[in-house]
């Protein structure tokens, strides 16, 4: 499709006399040998890939005790030893392809080794210490990878360590499980931090992209959060506050902290990084503050004297209720912005429809019935068009303004 | 140079798994040999297949259900009993006892755990087995049949040997 669309305008430009049939042919000839594999064959491959891996985990998961222990043990080593062979004689990039084929089967290889060597030796740790053991042996061969799967697979994977690590024990008890919690709501700083880190340090440069994915989704999952307990009223009505879980002299003032800390960090990272583009350095810096304001307004309501006041959902406070649709709106706006300004197209299209769809579930959660929905509606298309009128008006001003925060 | 930082990549895991397994296989074939009474139910883990879970019995009071917080540090000081069986049993010291320091000393064998759950726990208690074992397992576990068979070191780590159902090898018994 690629191609046709490029014989098509190559053929298109050289009728109106803007190229040569020369130039046309240097240019096929250039396309051509910088083509790669194509995305659906990659994919494809790497799904099957992932489905044998998962086959080996179950093959191991079977427990065949008839087969000894040594000799299971031998022929784990002699695969995984196998496919680090063929790892090193794919290394040279002439097949990309293979390449990330092999190292995806191997790591997941080496993950089925840690099972079979828990199953062997009857090991008692925990699910995120197996998780966090592979993500730390395997992150050495992920950084080889030519395309961005396996990195993503291996931060997909150490997101997931980290929070069954923070969740390992349902009740978070003395220090320890203060720090967890506390590490579990600031993960969209801690990734964003780990994805510029990441950025700076050439080897790690690979997995920036994939930590800043996550750090934008467990951004978007905090705030989802926080907007369904507030204007759904279950935050009173069953206690979704993030502290609930904290028991025997958990303080919760160690969970905002470490949020404030960590907001500080990234706003200071933002100030610094020169080398990012001055309005996402903004964006960014906001988008931190602005969940750094959203955690901590977990803090400053009272919510044991609102559900005393409430007594049920009936009187449940309408400030409450449009707290949660305005932090998401918010949130979603500055992401908008965010991809504007990176030339993301259909993401900051995907943002503006979001919000446009916040807006109508919010009057259809506030008021009951179709009129004042109607009424509320239009009441808001005509604000939002009044800003953006007011935004190109002035905006030159505003950019000189927010530039100007930064200098 | 890429080249060989690459075989350094792939060989980074192998050497590290081939090392957990050494130190298992260490662990296993030193220390003394410690057999308990266990109860329990049976779960499943995705990664590594069905295992038995359970409830070590140390023939003492459980040590982490007051003054203790969790995630503490705790050694079982093991001693054999005079029964005809052979096994252990456990004893611990009370939160305000000054013999949590010298157990070492005072303790020719002993289990180094923590309180998890309200519980002690030591890092052995699963027993993976295959799935066509699980029930009748389970089964012989629950009505006391069961003891699990440890090697102790002297550092305090304990590695699991064997399961016995009716003081027979998990593999021999037959419902």
């Amino acid at each position: 499709m690629k191609q046709q669309k490029l014989d098509a305008q190559l053929a298109q430009w050289e009728r109106q006399g803007l190229i040569t049939p020369q130039q046309k042919l240097g240019i096929l000839s250039y396309e051509d040998s910088r083509r790669t594999v194509p995305w659906v064959l990659y994919s494809f491959i790497m799904l099957g890939v992932t489905v044998i891996a998962v086959g080996v985990v179950s093959l191991i998961a079977a427990n065949w005790s008839e087969i000894p222990a040594w000799l299971k043990l031998a022929v784990d080593f002699a695969l995984l030893s196998g496919l680090a062979a063929c790892l090193c004689r794919y290394g040279d990039g002439s097949k990309p392809l293979i390449f990330d084929a092999l190292a995806a089967l191997f790591i997941f290889f080496c993950l089925a080794s840690i099972g079979l060597i828990a199953q062997i030796y009857h090991t008692g740790g925990q699910l995120y210490q197996a998780m966090l053991l592979w993500c730390a042996i395997t992150l050495p061969v992920t950084l080889f990878a030519f395309r961005k799967v396996i990195p993503h697979l291996w931060t997909a994977a150490f997101i997931a360590a980290v929070t069954a690590y923070c969740f390992h024990e349902a009740r978070m008890g003395g220090s320890s499980g203060m720090y967890r919690l506390a590490l579990f709501w600031s993960l969209p700083l801690w990734v964003f931090l780990a994805a510029l880190v990441s950025r700076k340090l050439r080897p790690l440069a690979v997995l920036a992209g994939p930590f800043f994915l996550w750090s934008g989704l467990t951004l978007i999952n905090a705030t989802l959060y926080f907007d369904f307990a507030h204007s759904s009223g279950m935050i009173l009505e069953y206690g979704l506050h993030p502290a609930r879980l904290l028991h025997d002299g958990g303080s919760a003032s160690v969970l905002y902290r470490t949020i404030d800390l960590m907001a500080l960090a990234v706003i200071w990272a933002m100030v610094m990084m020169k080398s990012l583009d001055k309005k996402t350095r903004i964006v960014l810096g906001l988008l931190a503050a602005l969940f750094c304001v959203m955690m901590n307004i977990y803090d400053f309501i009272q919510y044991e004297q609102l559900r005393s006041i409430s007594g049920s959902y009936g009187q449940y406070p309408l400030m409450l209720k449009l707290l949660g649709p305005a932090m998401a709106i918010a949130v979603l706006l500055l992401l908008s912005f965010l991809f504007a300004g990176l030339g993301r197209q259909r993401l900051f299209n995907v943002c503006v429809n979001l919000i446009g769809l916040r807006f109508l579930i919010i009057y259809f959660q506030v008021f009951g019935s179709l009129a004042t929905t109607g009424i509320g509606l239009i009441i808001s298309g005509l604000i939002i068009i009044g800003a953006v009128a007011g935004w190109y008006k002035c905006r030159k001003h505003v950019q000189a303004w927010l530039g100007g925060l930064l200098k | 140079m890429k080249r060989y930082l690459l075989i350094t990549a792939v060989a980074f895991p192998i050497i590290a798994l081939l090392g957990l397994m050494i130190s298992k296989q260490v662990r296993l074939s030193q220390g003394v040999q410690v057999v308990l009474p266990i109860e329990g139910f049976d779960p499943r883990d995705l990664l590594s297949g069905h295992y038995l879970t359970y409830r070590i019995n140390y023939g003492a009071s459980e040590p982490c259900l007051a003054g203790r917080q969790e995630g503490q540090k705790l050694k079982a000081c093991l001693v054999r009993s005079s029964g005809a069986e052979g096994l252990y049993r456990a004893r611990f010291a009370s939160p305000d006892d000054e013999f949590e320091d010298d157990v070492e000393k005072d303790c020719g064998l002993f289990i180094e755990g923590r309180c998890e759950h309200s519980r002690f726990a030591a890092g052995i208690e699963k027993f993976y087995i295959p799935d066509h074992y699980a029930r009748a397992l389970d089964r012989a576990v629950r009505s006391g049949k069961g003891r699990i068979v440890l090697k102790v070191s002297e550092s305090g780590t304990a590695v699991i040997q064997d399961l016995l159902i009716n003081g027979k090898s998990w593999r021999e018994y037959k419902e």
